[in-house]
């Protein structure tokens, strides 16, 4: 678990790597609708094309790149064979009860598993290429503008980053919890379904107790120092960003146009 | 559970969406704990029931997109059905609690953790209905998936939850619901 | 029958940019009934030492011999590991879960295939030897007990397996020093009826009073190794090391300083005693 630690970031030099998080961010949304928006050949084609060139520019090994959805074939499959089995269409190759199978059903599930590879492969170069600190400071300035409609962003924006600074502790905590019961003779390798699901209360009870624990002392300490809110704080302001920032959202929106035109 | 200042309730709140992230992974060595349990569901239920409503909204509308974003869990394509599902439980739940009081803690907690669990299931339906198929996405499907996939992790959450919540109340790390009157 | 530690090496995150070694061929043996200290600073690998011969985290390198036994083997039943070798967490209370105090001390026994009965006698026994009355705590929550009530609880969870090997990472910590010195009693008891303690701990003083033999780890290396009163007796190492000398060992320097002559064998508070009440008995003899 402790290589987990850092995300998935892997610090690097290329053109994704110095792009300014805000902008990766906005250009990942917009990248996100493109890939729902496709609807024909050419259009999938454009979108593997991209998605190809990122992995390029980023200058990631490709089975780095790749990795996470090398792994999650199965899942894939099982997605593949939901779609195909469960889409109710009049004109089935074979049916019986709930089941049939057919033509329409077999494109919905290679239409869906295509869009999750492809978003899969873009949230991967987005997470390896941007520091998990700069990820969520992105989010909090993107969050300022939900305060127009009275939505307590800071508040939000708190919340968030230190849910984010909790992640090591929590994670070390859970990982020390894991072993302790595995030395006291837990086990996890049960073939039974609800012994499996036993074995998880003891991992489950105390990380939810200290995790608790350790909001309370946070919280306790941030009361104790007069924090009342994040209305009544000064935030440092972010800088403006840069032109190839721009230029890369418009590169990003001129792909969503393109989708919804062909 | 009114007790708590609202620093506090960010705070547990801020560590549930850690959670979100950090219970599915201690769960990796453990087969298919992550398809069948749901475990991320879990500190979404515990802060919506213990926070209130808009934290357990908050806290299942960031959990799911904290995880994915620092791990590709869930995959970014099943992200926004998850989202409204967890939502949907975390609001439920924080709303239940604050309607019902039969008195006792484990009759509050059940009854809202029923109805959530059902609002949730609902609602993601809905939510995939539109999202994943665009209406394409049969009913048939939809129960095949809520129901024979998730059971398991349905036993979990009626199980675990009101322990957790309970484990919590002894430790003296939240308030009582109905503090017993000293003699 | 002794824990055999053999040219292990220990990586961690090895192929990524953030690989770190842990540990670096790391040989020695521990026999039965010894009482080892481990100690070094923050980072050097005392941690991943013991949950590496715990079987709790997978070794790079080397071998790990468990009574003539390489725990890391295919065929390697690790039942017999769990049921030989217990290990205390720093802040054991936070494994806790069970809704009674009896669960929870039982549940490492849930496997052992041990009738209700013997469960039973295990529970009460873990139970006194950690100084609670089992008629009085087996029914309440361990939940809502005080930190030092909730870590011998813990304690007595891992007892009631009756390990030959005990291992414990930093137990004292945030105990007060009545807790402190009665909690080293009970181990040391453990000791004098044949359970061998390996035991992590940063005080220099307790380590001088207690440990049998101490091991010294640096930057994942295997510094010294050797008895207190050798370990302490080089003072200006320990202190590199930033590890420290007892305090009674630090009183017998300053009172070498002073012209007296005591030996750099004196590391425990006894030590000390003999040795001042020596020059004291011996300087009124001359007048």
């Amino acid at each position: 678990m402790n290589e987990r630690m850092t995300g998935q970031f892997i610090p690097g030099n290329s053109v994704l790597h110095r792009l300014d998080a805000r902008a990766k961010l906005i250009c990942f949304i917009v990248l996100i609708a493109v890939v729902i928006l496709a609807h024909s050949v050419i259009g999938y084609a454009l979108v593997l094309a991209f998605t190809a060139a990122l992995i390029i520019i980023s200058k990631l090994p490709l089975s780095t790149a790749i990795g996470s959805v090398k792994r999650m074939f199965w899942f894939f499959v099982l997605i593949f064979i939901m779609n195909a089995l469960f889409f109710s269409s009049e004109n089935a190759i074979w049916s019986w009860w709930i089941i049939s199978l057919s033509k329409d059903g077999m494109v919905q599930g290679f239409n869906v598993v295509f869009r999750v590879i492809v978003i899969l492969l873009m949230a991967n170069v987005f997470t390896l290429v941007t520091p998990p600190l700069e990820t969520t400071h992105a989010i909090q300035s993107l969050l300022k503008p939900l305060k127009l409609v009275g939505l307590p962003a800071d508040e939000i924006a708190m919340i968030i980053s230190v849910a984010i600074q909790f992640i090591p502790t929590l994670l070390q905590e859970a990982d020390t919890v894991k072993k302790a019961q595995i030395a006291r003779g837990a086990r996890f390798e049960s073939r039974k379904l609800h012994e499996r699901a036993a074995a998880m209360l003891p991992l489950i009870v105390p990380i939810f107790l200290s995790a608790f624990k350790k909001a309370d002392e946070l919280a306790m300490a941030m009361e104790a120092r007069g924090y009342r809110g994040e209305k009544y704080r000064t935030h440092r302001k972010n800088g403006a960003m840069a032109l190839g920032s721009y230029f890369a959202i418009f590169i990003c929106c001129v792909l969503c146009a393109a989708e919804i035109v062909l | 559970m009114q007790k708590m200042s609202n620093v506090k309730k960010s705070i547990i709140t801020a560590v549930c969406i850690a959670l979100c992230y950090v219970i599915p992974l201690m769960f990796h060595g453990i087969q298919n704990a992550g398809n069948i349990f749901c475990p991320m569901h879990i500190p979404v239920f515990i802060c919506g029931l213990i926070c209130g409503w808009q934290y357990g909204l908050l806290c299942g509308i960031a959990g799911p997109a904290l995880s994915s974003a620092l791990s590709g869990m869930p995959p970014v394509a099943i992200l926004p059905s998850m989202m409204v599902e967890l939502a949907a439980y975390g609001t439920a739940a924080g709303l239940m609690m604050k309607l019902v009081r039969t008195k006792s803690t484990y009759a509050d907690l059940y009854i809202s953790l029923i109805v959530a669990i059902v609002c949730g299931r609902v609602l993601a339906g809905l939510a995939k209905a539109l999202i994943f198929a665009r209406g394409s996405y049969s009913m048939s499907a939809w129960i095949a998936g809520s129901v024979v996939t998730s059971w398991p992790g349905t036993v979990i959450q009626l199980v675990f939850i009101p322990t957790i919540v309970f484990a919590l109340m002894k430790s003296h790390l939240i308030p009582e619901r109905y503090p017993k009157i000293e003699d | 029958m002794s824990i055999e530690i053999r040219s292990v090496c220990c990586t961690y995150g090895s192929g990524t940019p953030f690989e770190t070694k842990a540990l670096k061929n790391i040989s020695l043996t521990i026999e039965k009934g010894e009482f080892v200290g481990i100690m070094g600073r923050t980072g050097c690998g005392k941690s991943t030492l013991i949950q590496a011969i715990a079987g709790l985290i997978p070794i790079s390198g080397g071998q790990l011999l468990l009574d003539g036994e390489d725990i890391n083997a295919k065929s390697y039943d690790r039942s017999v590991l769990r049921r030989k070798l217990g290990i205390v967490f720093q802040y054991p209370e936070c494994q806790l879960f069970e809704q009674t105090v009896e669960k929870d001390v039982a549940f490492g026994l849930k496997h052992s295939g041990l009738s209700n009965n013997e469960v039973h006698d295990r529970v009460k026994w873990a139970l006194s030897v950690c100084g609670f009355d089992y008629d009085k705590v087996c029914k309440l929550s361990p939940l809502g007990m005080s930190g030092g009530e909730k870590r011998r609880i813990a304690i007595a969870g891992v007892l009631a397996v009756k390990p030959e090997y005990l291992i414990l990472d930093e137990p004292i910590a945030g105990l007060d020093p009545l807790g402190r010195e009665a909690f080293l009693n009970l181990v040391t008891g453990l000791n004098a009826e044949g359970m061998t303690i390996i035991m992590i701990s940063h005080n220099a003083d307790c380590m001088a009073e207690y440990a049998r033999r101490i091991i010294v780890l640096d930057n994942g290396e295997l510094v010294t190794d050797g008895t207190p009163q050798e370990l302490f007796a080089d003072a200006d190492k320990m202190r590199a090391l930033h590890l420290g000398v007892s305090r009674s060992r630090e009183l017998g320097l300053m009172l070498t300083e002073k012209g007296f002559d005591i030996s750099p064998a004196a590391c425990t508070y006894a030590e000390l005693f003999s040795a001042v009440y020596g020059i004291l008995k011996g300087g009124g003899s001359d007048e």
